[in-house]
């Protein structure tokens, strides 16, 4: 039931943003074929840095850990932070990759 | 110039990564894989008299506060205590950085002295910050008073490294999960945090094995 109720809110809000638009740009099936194309690409950078940033972090924090004495969680390596400067990052790197298709 | 082919066809390989991140996510999300896996990882409560019941530490909020993971722990190992499955009780956790003064093992201790346990059965450590710091140093205190079996107190996904260290220190160990998490996540949300719960442990399991810890 929540699953239904989550697809209906996103069409709903998706159908309301295509005829508020309309008239003003064009959507074809090819340019929704693209845009479905890029968004996995843009998911595939976002997990491909999220990936990097945790265990690049896990290893200074081991290491930190290692040739101090102070003491840093592993855990702090999943903040939010992270997740919202990874989806930036792979959001910016796609971008920036895809800009001679545009 | 010649770039190599992942280079190349980078826009193809971040799209099957996305492809699969995407199915992944709604597979766990929407499917009780995680919950499969979860029993899977999980070890089966195990509740006899023992030694000494064990509470690993979970975390303090600022403020002084248990938070939610060790509030769970801190009221199961009273409640093992209560029903007379052994005759110390054991709080570990350290304080927080940002506030020196009051430990997570004080706290949990004085909790278990306002709900009816004698200050002489609770033993304090909270100068351990790791799981594998944790078992080393409470063995060590529990065999030097001649116990040589506990019954672990901790998260049901934790448990599985916590009894191996524990083991290895050559104590007997009966696993008491504080949580039923692998059965109780049923909404999209709570089976996401059991797979990244799972994910960090199977990672910490490799690490400990790496290092020789386990």
């Amino acid at each position: 039931v929540f699953l239904l109720f989550v697809l209906f809110l996103t069409a709903a809000t998706s159908l309301f943003a295509y005829a508020a638009t309309k008239g003003r740009r064009t959507l074809s099936a090819g340019f929704l074929r693209k845009a479905g194309r890029w968004f996995f690409e843009y998911i595939g950078a976002f997990a491909c840095f999220l990936a990097l940033n945790m265990v690049l972090g896990v290893i200074i924090i081991v290491m930190f850990r290692g040739i101090t004495s102070h003491f840093v969680p592993v855990y702090d390596v999943r903040d939010p932070l992270i997740f919202i400067l990874s989806a930036a990052q792979g959001f910016i790197f796609q971008k920036w990759w895809s800009r001679d298709e545009t | 110039m010649n770039q190599p082919r992942v280079i190349k066809n980078i826009d193809r390989v971040m799209g099957a990564i996305g492809t699969l991140a995407a199915v992944l996510f709604l597979a766990t999300a929407l499917t009780p894989v995680s919950n499969y896996a979860g029993s899977y990882f999980a070890i089966n409560p195990d509740i006899r008299p023992a030694g000494a019941i064990v509470v690993l530490g979970a975390g303090l909020w600022k403020g002084g506060m248990l938070d939610n993971e060790s509030l769970r722990r801190t009221l199961r190992g009273i409640e093992l205590y209560k029903n007379s499955l052994a005759p110390v009780i054991v709080f570990s956790g350290p304080a927080r950085d940002d506030e020196p003064g009051r430990s997570e093992a004080e706290v949990r201790t004085q909790l278990a002295i306002n709900m009816g346990i004698p200050a002489g059965a609770i033993v304090k450590e909270d100068v351990v910050n790791t799981t594998r710091e944790e078992s080393v140093r409470i063995a060590k205190t529990l065999q030097g008073r001649g116990i040589q079996s506990i019954l672990l107190v901790t998260e049901s996904l934790h448990m599985r490294r916590a009894t191996y260290l524990f083991a290895r220190t050559g104590m007997t160990v009966y696993p008491v999960p504080s949580d039923n998490f692998t059965l109780a996540a049923a909404s999209p949300e709570e089976r996401i945090q059991l797979a990244t719960r799972l994910a960090e442990e199977t990672a910490a399991l490799i690490y400990y094995r790496i290092a020789g810890y386990i």
